[in-house]
């Protein structure tokens, strides 16, 4: 079990130094100077000389590389082009409000999507099975800026329901001061007791993270009608209900705890999917997250910020596939045997 | 009961009975048809075809939806019912060349690493899993954020993410083939493995490749759209669905119909081939099969 | 009146039929054997007895009584009350046939709970009893299937069958998954069941030696009707069917009771 794991965490590594120097040739290809970009177009020569000197832009790229994964591992990852603080701090900042988004995102989304596969798979074939499956395949096709679009005419336009941009109303953060813990404004709120921020907060979140919610949604009852079918069809399943047991205990008692592996699976990688997705509800929503922070660095060619945050998204995506891999195994009996 | 016919029946008649009890592959069929043919008759369908170049019509600027203009029209006067219906040609070729150049790609690498397997498959594998850790958004994102950005970029940056996956399906398919006695007994009978590929390993992969596409399709053109909703994809005055819903943006809370309908385009054409692909996996998946 | 008699009995999916049974008989203390190839119809028939067609999307038509009581109709709580209690199955892939989260101890105990064996140590009594009758340790209760072989499991399921106390056994392909020696065993364990229990039992296979071995009556199905019916050694010495002879033929060598052929 533990060569197992090691050998996976090597694996995970070895795939995000990969991505790191994937990146890295990506921005070489950048038709455009990053030492311009810092200094301002209209900087005099020298001065940009000195900025790419700064940058350590004037080393041959795989200096470049080496000195950037030596950076990674003592908390230095470079300096953002647009914003002239260090990536780390960049990201520190908006990592939280991402986090906070996809977290609320999942959260809405296991619990409609959990309970609408169950149902799914309990009236199989029936009109609510069939609805539930199109409303998952909805969910997986909508094309979330138009769906962020949408949602806020309805609900702030016309409805006057909900607040439209930010994370919180800014008259009432002066009003009642947030101390931070987290960054998530939400928890930070909830802990210090802070309900008029809560309140604040919490009106600004549901409404992005309803939108970004659709994808995972919809594959997460997709995950569950399957898993739950495929265990009931298996002959473990048949026999248990050869011994009489009534079809609610064949359900409940027997067939679901085979049943979690898969979805537990999916819910991780959806994790990381979403965090992508929040890019393009971010900048509608006016969130401070990574989002809108790539967006940023991307408009000005800000290599170090890209890579910063390429880096970081990888990192999450192999940590979560790692999880994926060890609940998996503790979940299900049999893959130990692989 | 009436028909009493107890010999098993052929696959083919079993496959198209299962395409009729399935309302998903029917709706999402039809969805898909009607899309293909608004791109090709796109000239007869749009009432004003110029609108979909660089035509501007500044006495027309936004007006709602009506009569003349189903749609409504745009900031800068064009009919928007015209933009949509030469924007099926936009998202669906993208999505064509995509899949195309993918396959071209990610197939033959499959194959060669199921196939040899040893060290070529390490090879093969271990680079597309480093493409493959990152969410396809997220790297077809970074290229296309390096590249001037025009249709080409996009589709060149969506199938840089999309490749691994087609290596990855096709690898599997070969791998399982590759290891079947009978295919062992074929080389040990002299026969040269590209016949062995040609023969056996591709029939056998073909199911789950087509179901894999149908899916992808709608995958690719919800991609493609981002891009070009961030400003990333294709440009003005190119009819494109993300990038019309991106330049309505500003007038949205007024003037809802710029991007409103651009947007639904988008939905229904995407929700269409995924019930299509969806549809299409329940009546190709072999585990169907039951103990009689 | 037999144990098991079924009469006229259709399975269909959707509109395709597969199983049209005109008659098929098991008594107590008798071994019916169900031969054919794969896809006859075979294990549909075994799902319809248990009343577990349905799960499979079948539909069901005909008459299959348990002791003159008609099962077919009968409502599902009404057939809980006869699975496990007075019929019980054994399926062809023993490994498959555990649920590999449970020690097998524990699904074993809950279904004697549930078919009112009483309190939880008269149940491991009996469980215990059960298996010691078929000469394993009941220790191997604590155990988890992926932990036993082929033939443990099978025997275990053949325990479970015993502790139940049911009067009638389906035995869908039991030992076709398991090795020639182990298979043995098993057997021998059936006709056990036979002699000392009076339980009757249903044996499916395509294995006509097998059968052959076994069985005191045999039923040949092809495509879902059963073509030839009768004592099993009336059946080999005289097949009155074109396929039996078929299949008799393609058999390099039976022995029946003795008598070979």
């Amino acid at each position: 079990m533990t060569r197992y794991l090691t050998q996976r965490v090597l694996l995970a590594i070895g795939v995000v130094a990969g991505v790191v120097v994937l990146t890295f040739l990506i921005a070489r290809i950048v038709p455009g100077d990053p030492a311009v970009a810092w200094s301002g177009p209209h900087a005099p020569a020298s001065e940009i000389a000195q900025v790419r000197r700064q940058l350590g832009l004037d080393r041959p790229v795989w200096v470049q590389i080496g000195k950037y994964f030596e950076g990674v591992f003592t908390g230095n990852w470079g300096t953002s082009i647009h914003t002239h603080r260090p990536v780390l701090s960049d990201l520190r900042k908006a990592v939280p409000a991402s986090l906070e988004l996809v977290i609320a995102a999942l959260l809405i989304a296991v619990a409609i999507g959990v309970p609408l596969g169950l149902l799914s798979a309990a009236k199989r074939d029936r009109p609510v099975d069939q609805a539930v499956r199109v409303g998952s395949i909805l969910g997986v096709s909508m094309p979330l800026f138009w769906m962020a679009l949408i949602f806020q005419m309805v609900f702030f336009q016309k409805l006057h329901v909900l607040p439209v941009t930010g994370e919180y109303d800014p008259n009432v953060a002066f009003a009642h001061p947030l101390r931070t813990y987290t960054g998530m404004p939400v928890i930070d709120a909830l802990i210090t007791g802070n309900w008029p921020m809560l309140e604040s907060s919490l009106s600004h979140l549901i409404m992005p993270a309803v939108v970004v919610a659709a994808y995972p949604a919809g594959v997460i009852a997709r995950m569950v009608r399957a898993s739950v079918l495929d265990t009931l069809g298996e002959t473990h399943v048949q026999m248990v209900r050869a011994l009489g047991f009534s079809e609610r205990s064949v359900f409940a008692r027997f067939a679901m705890k085979l049943a979690w592996s898969p979805v537990a699976t999916v819910i991780a990688l959806v994790f990381a999917y979403s965090l992508v997705n929040t890019f393009l509800v971010e900048s509608i929503f006016d969130w401070p997250g990574l989002g809108n922070y790539a967006a940023a660095s991307i408009a000005s060619l800000d290599t170090p910020a890209i890579t910063g945050v390429t880096l970081f998204i990888a990192i999450v995506y192999v940590v979560a596939n790692l999880a994926v891999d060890v609940t998996q195994v503790l979940l299900d009996p049999r893959i130990k045997l692989q | 009961m009436t028909e009493t016919v107890l010999s098993a029946p052929s696959r083919s008649s079993l496959i198209w009975r299962r395409v009729r009890e399935n309302p998903l592959v029917a709706a999402g069929g039809a969805v898909a048809v009607v899309i293909v043919v608004v791109a090709i008759l796109a000239p007869l369908l749009a009432p004003y075809p110029a609108d979909a170049g660089s035509a501007t019509h500044p006495l027309s600027v936004l007006l709602p939806p009506s009569a003349s203009h189903w749609f409504g029209t745009d900031q800068v006067g064009r009919d928007i019912f015209s933009r949509v219906v030469y924007g099926a040609r936009v998202s669906p070729l993208i999505a064509f060349f995509v899949i195309l150049i993918s396959c071209a790609v990610g197939i033959p690498l499959g194959l060669a690493a199921g196939f040899f397997g040893g060290f070529i498959d390490e090879a093969i594998m271990r680079v597309t899993d480093v493409f493959l850790a990152f969410p396809a958004l997220l790297l077809a994102l970074a290229f296309a954020s390096v590249l001037p950005p025009s249709l080409t970029s996009t589709t060149l940056a969506i199938t840089i993410a999309w490749w691994p996956w087609y290596t990855r399906l096709i690898r599997g398919q070969a791998a399982s083939v590759a290891a079947r006695p009978y295919v062992e007994s074929c080389r040990a009978l002299g026969i040269s493995r590209m016949r062995i590929i040609f023969r056996h390993i591709l029939p056998n992969a073909v199911t789950p490749l087509i179901v894999q596409i149908s899916l992808d399709v709608g995958g690719v053109i919800l991609t493609a759209s981002a891009l070009s909703f961030l400003g990333l994809g294709a440009q003005d005055p190119t009819p494109d669905w993300g990038l019309m819903v991106s330049q309505g943006q500003s007038y949205f809370t007024t003037q809802w119909w710029l991007v409103t309908f651009p947007g639904l385009a988008i939905l229904i054409t995407a929700l269409g081939f995924n019930m299509l692909g969806d549809g299409l996996r329940d009546i190709l998946d072999p585990r169907r099969t039951v103990r009689i | 009146m037999s144990l098991l008699e079924i009469c006229g009995l259709r399975i269909a999916f959707g509109e395709r039929l597969v199983v049209d049974m005109d008659r098929l008989e098991v008594d107590r203390a008798q071994i019916v054997g169900l031969a054919g190839e794969s896809g006859s119809g075979k294990s549909m028939t075994t799902m319809a007895v248990l009343g577990l067609a349905d799960t499979m999307g079948a539909r069901v038509e005909g008459s299959i009584r348990l002791d003159g009581q008609e099962l077919i109709g009968l409502p599902q709580h009404a057939l809980r009350e006869i699975r496990g209690r007075r019929v019980a199955m054994i399926f062809q892939s023993p490994g498959l046939a555990f649920n590999p989260v449970f020690r097998v101890g524990k699904i074993f105990l809950q279904a004697l709970e549930l078919h009112g064996a009483g309190s939880r140590s008269e149940a491991e009594e009996r469980a215990a009893a059960a298996l010691r009758s078929v000469y394993l340790s009941p220790e191997l209760l604590n155990r988890y299937p992926w932990q036993l072989s082929g033939g443990q499991l099978q025997r275990i399921s053949i325990a479970i069958a015993l502790a139940l106390r049911c009067d009638l056994l389906i035995a869908d392909e039991p030992t076709s998954a398991l090795d020639v020696t182990v298979q043995g065993d098993v057997l021998e364990l059936l006709r056990g069941l036979r002699e000392e229990r009076e339980i009757g039992i249903l044996f499916i296979s395509h294995d006509l030696a097998v059968v052959a071995e076994l069985c005191d009556q045999v039923a040949i199905m092809r495509s879902g009707r059963v073509v030839e019916f009768g004592p099993t050694d009336q059946v080999i010495a005289d097949p009155q069917d074109a396929y039996t002879r078929e299949l008799l033929a393609a058999v390099p060598k039976i022995v029946y009771r003795g008598v070979s052929r």
